[in-house]
């Protein structure tokens, strides 16, 4: 009997707690297999890369929670990193330049990239919401028209050197910590909140539980779906400046892995790809999850390949022990 | 006395924080009739996922056919023991006959469709429903889902048979038609596990009768040495009258008209005329097929309206989506409550404000602690039993969901509410309840027409009552001038 007991508290720890768990147990791994792990240098890329994949993947969530999913971030995302550098140098031959000449001050060019993403994505919702198309075949198709966009802007070039304080953004730091970290922050208390403590937030979550339920309690399928990928699209232009600072270039083949990644951390991170339940806490840590994974192997004298392969299959090991976590709950 | 076909022993099921069923003993022997009687949360939904192989049983053993077994939902289904469950599993896309065969396809690799549809067709007029087996599911109402649950099961060779209230969506004329077809399973041999909120029904066609109350079980008798009264004592632990009073003790204040429709035309229905007071509960009596559902969805604006007027205190107003029914005060409960109803992702909190969200903005962000209070009432009220408000609607057990969708009109302001089918699949206890709930809303003003093909139901809430049939409504009654001999020669004669 007192055995059971145990077994029982053991089960609930893991049901509420496995992510925790197989992040701390990844960490673990990853130190034995590379001391160079716990390092500040190793922190310092951990730490850029996973706000990357943070604030992309938690507008993934989003998408993902009204029961779509948005193939485009990454487009997205390499659109806004060129058209920073583009609006930055204005009127110039493009290519290489030494001088900045932008089109407006600072602030209006982060506006307007901003702005851009969340056009795009308001655009994607009306036609997802509004002609009842699927999210998925709608936002691929963006994919690769924010793809061309990206490309034919710069002619197919890469656009060298940003501003300071783009740089900054994307690769200062205050004190010791990246101020990406602060940027990844700032935005999961944003959607913290709306997912928690807006009628929006509450919308989203109902519609993808259950569409047809939610209509009928009058919650309008237009309104979630061009919320959610208005929100994606500007959380995938905030990442391109960032990568634009990071790299210090506008570049139209930053992002490519975005989407991927994102995907993936939110669905480690346990929100479910038909809609209607996911946190953004549980997000956080799979996006940790998904950076370790990217990064611990970087660290060893491996083949590039045979790394691909093996993240693939912790992957899947990870993967399994998430759901197969769940059937526990339900036997 | 022959060795039972199924037997459990001592079972106990544990979930975290609750023991849904403790030490319970129950058999199942071939060629009977075992009826399992309980109020919602009583324990008989998990008692029979135990013996489907979907839980296993914290303690306890189950014996079939002599033998112990380690049941799982494979091992249970080879033995033969099938569920036809409260809620259809069927897939929508696929044509009737499909999902009737679908583990029983007739040829090896290719099928033939021709005779695929022919199979079925003679099956379900061997049972006498009638159906269009070429038809797609996602277009079958709810009846007609259950009634392809029902032909499966003489597809496979069962042993046992467990029917999760399988009339409670259907009409009377089905009803008959199923118990008909329980007497066929009985000749055959097999054991039938009935559950039932409809205890006539139990009286007609059981054999013997378990009674489970808060997860133990309270009786196992033969069902002839019980009465009614007896039975219903087992199941609620205290005495109720088996019919309530008519609405007699309810003055049905003539109050001005609030709500009227006009001509109103929308594939099947014709022409309908039909008007509610405030503070009226007014019935749509129909049987299966008669447009009942869609006369709800239509003044809901989830069906498009062909032709005819709404009026709202004598207002002309156009309904064309749910969102616009909602501002102009309508609610729906609709029939289909999983599919129509509620969010199972989401807490019983946020399905009950669900559509009234915007009440509970303090400026942009919700008021989560006065969300809280409002819904923590409603479940004291309504006598909703869940751990907390923070549950998910999906662990809640049937008759609960239903409060929980009652709870988000009465907490609304609207003021016209459409019941379709309130009381299905609900027990005894929660059947009260509701009803008073009905009459209650009713006393303080709101409009109420309650959809229903249960007679019963519509002769103990309504205080008008309209006979709807074919799409057309045949009759307009007044409580005093209604019974069920009057009605049902309506509807069945003509």
């Amino acid at each position: 009997m007192r055995q059971g007991k145990a077994e029982e508290m053991l089960r609930i720890v893991w049901l509420k707690y496995r992510q925790l768990l197989i992040l701390i147990s990844l960490i673990m791994i990853s130190y034995a297999i590379s001391p160079a792990f716990v390092s500040y240098i190793n922190f310092i890329y951990l730490a850029r890369l996973a706000s990357i994949i943070g604030i992309a993947s938690l507008g993934m969530m989003l998408a993902i929670l009204t029961g779509g999913i948005d193939l485009s971030i990454g487009s997205m995302a390499a659109l806004s990193c060129v058209l920073l550098a583009y609006f930055e140098h204005w009127g110039i031959y493009l290519g290489y330049v030494e001088q900045l000449s932008f089109i407006a001050p600072l602030p209006v060019i982060y506006l307007l990239c901003l702005g851009l993403g969340g056009a795009f994505g308001l655009l994607w919702g009306f036609i997802i919401g509004k002609w009842r198309l699927p999210d998925f075949a709608v936002t691929l198709a963006a994919l690769f028209i924010l793809k061309g966009i990206a490309y034919i802007i710069p002619h197919g070039q890469t656009i060298f050197g940003v501003d300071s304080v783009t740089k900054f953004i994307g690769a200062g730091a205050i004190g010791p910590i990246p101020f990406t970290i602060f940027v990844w922050i700032m935005v999961s208390v944003i959607i913290y909140v709306i997912t928690n403590y807006t009628s929006l937030g509450k919308h989203i979550y109902a519609f993808g539980g259950n569409p047809e339920a939610s209509e009928a309690c009058g919650v309008s399928r237009l309104k979630v779906k061009m919320s959610a990928y208005a929100i994606s699209g500007m959380l995938a232009a905030l990442v391109g400046i960032l990568y634009a600072g990071r790299t210090d270039t506008g570049d139209y083949r930053v992002g490519e892995d975005l989407m991927q990644n994102s995907l993936m951390a939110a669905l480690l991170g346990g929100t479910n790809i038909f809609g209607g339940e996911g946190r953004v806490a549980g997000v956080i840590i799979g996006t940790i999850i998904v950076a370790i994974i990217f990064n611990v192997f970087d660290l060893t004298r491996l083949h590039p390949f045979p790394r691909d392969i093996l993240r693939g299959i912790i992957l899947i090991i990870i993967i399994a022990a998430l759901i197969r976590g769940e059937k526990i709950k339900k036997a | 006395m022959e060795e039972p076909i199924v037997k459990m022993v001592g079972i106990t099921k544990e979930f975290p924080g609750v023991r849904a069923l403790n030490n319970v003993n129950f058999d199942i022997r071939a060629g009977e009739v075992h009826c399992l009687v309980g109020l919602n949360g009583a324990g008989k939904t998990t008692l029979v996922k135990i013996l489907t192989g979907f839980y296993k049983p914290t303690k306890g053993k189950i014996i079939v056919y002599g033998k112990e077994e380690n049941l799982n939902p494979e091992r249970a289904r080879r033995l033969g023991i099938l569920r036809v469950p409260q809620d259809p599993e069927l897939v929508e896309d696929l044509t009737v006959a499909e999902n009737i065969l679908m583990v029983n396809m007739p040829g090896k690799i290719f099928v033939n469709p021709r005779k695929m549809y022919e199979i079925c067709e003679k099956v379900l007029g061997e049972i006498g429903f009638n159906l269009d087996v070429k038809k797609l599911v996602r277009n079958c109402s709810r009846a007609e889902k259950q009634i392809i649950m029902l032909a499966r099961i003489f597809f496979s060779q069962p042993s046992v048979v467990i029917l999760d209230e399988a009339t409670a969506p259907l009409g009377i004329r089905e009803q008959e038609r199923v118990y008909k077809l329980v007497e066929e399973l009985k000749n055959k041999n097999i054991g039938i596990v009935y559950i039932s909120h409809r205890l006539e029904e139990i009286f007609k066609i059981g054999d013997r009768v378990t009674a489970l109350r808060n997860g133990e079980v309270v009786c196992t008798k033969p069902i002839k040495e019980l009465d009614l009264n007896e039975l219903i004592y087992y199941i609620a632990g205290e005495e109720l009258k088996v019919e309530e009073v008519a609405t007699s003790a309810r003055k049905s204040m003539k109050k001005e008209k609030l709500f009227e429709i006009r001509n109103l035309n929308s594939d099947p229905l014709k022409d309908i005329n039909l008007i509610v007071k405030q503070g009226e509960i007014v019935g749509v009596f129909g049987l299966l097929g008669a447009g009942k559902t869609e006369l709800a969805e239509a003044i809901y604006g989830i069906r498009k309206i062909e032709k005819g007027e709404i009026y709202l205190k004598g207002q002309k107003i156009t309904i064309n989506s749910p969102k616009d029914a909602i501002r102009f005060g309508i609610g729906l409960l609709p029939e289909d409550r999983d599919r129509l109803g509620l969010i199972p992702s989401q807490t019983v909190a946020e399905n009950i404000i669900l559509p009234n969200i915007n009440a509970f903005k303090n400026f942009l962000f919700l008021d989560l602690k006065r969300i809280r209070s409002v819904v923590r009432k409603f479940i004291k009220d309504l006598n909703i039993r869940t751990p907390s408000e923070d549950q998910q609607v999906r662990f809640l057990s049937g008759g609960n969901k239903q409060k929980v969708i009652l709870a988000r009109w009465l907490a609304s302001k609207n003021d016209i509410l459409l019941f379709d089918e309130p009381t299905k699949g609900v027990d005894v206890v929660s059947k009260r309840e509701i009803y008073n709930l009905i009459k209650e809303a009713a006393d303080h003003g709101k409009a109420v027409i309650v959809f229903s093909c249960d007679l019963d139901e519509i002769l103990t809430v309504c205080d008008r009552i309209y006979v709807l049939h074919r799409g057309r409504i045949i009759k307009e009654l007044e409580r005093e001038d209604a019974n069920k001999s009057i009605i049902l020669e309506e509807v069945l004669l003509k």
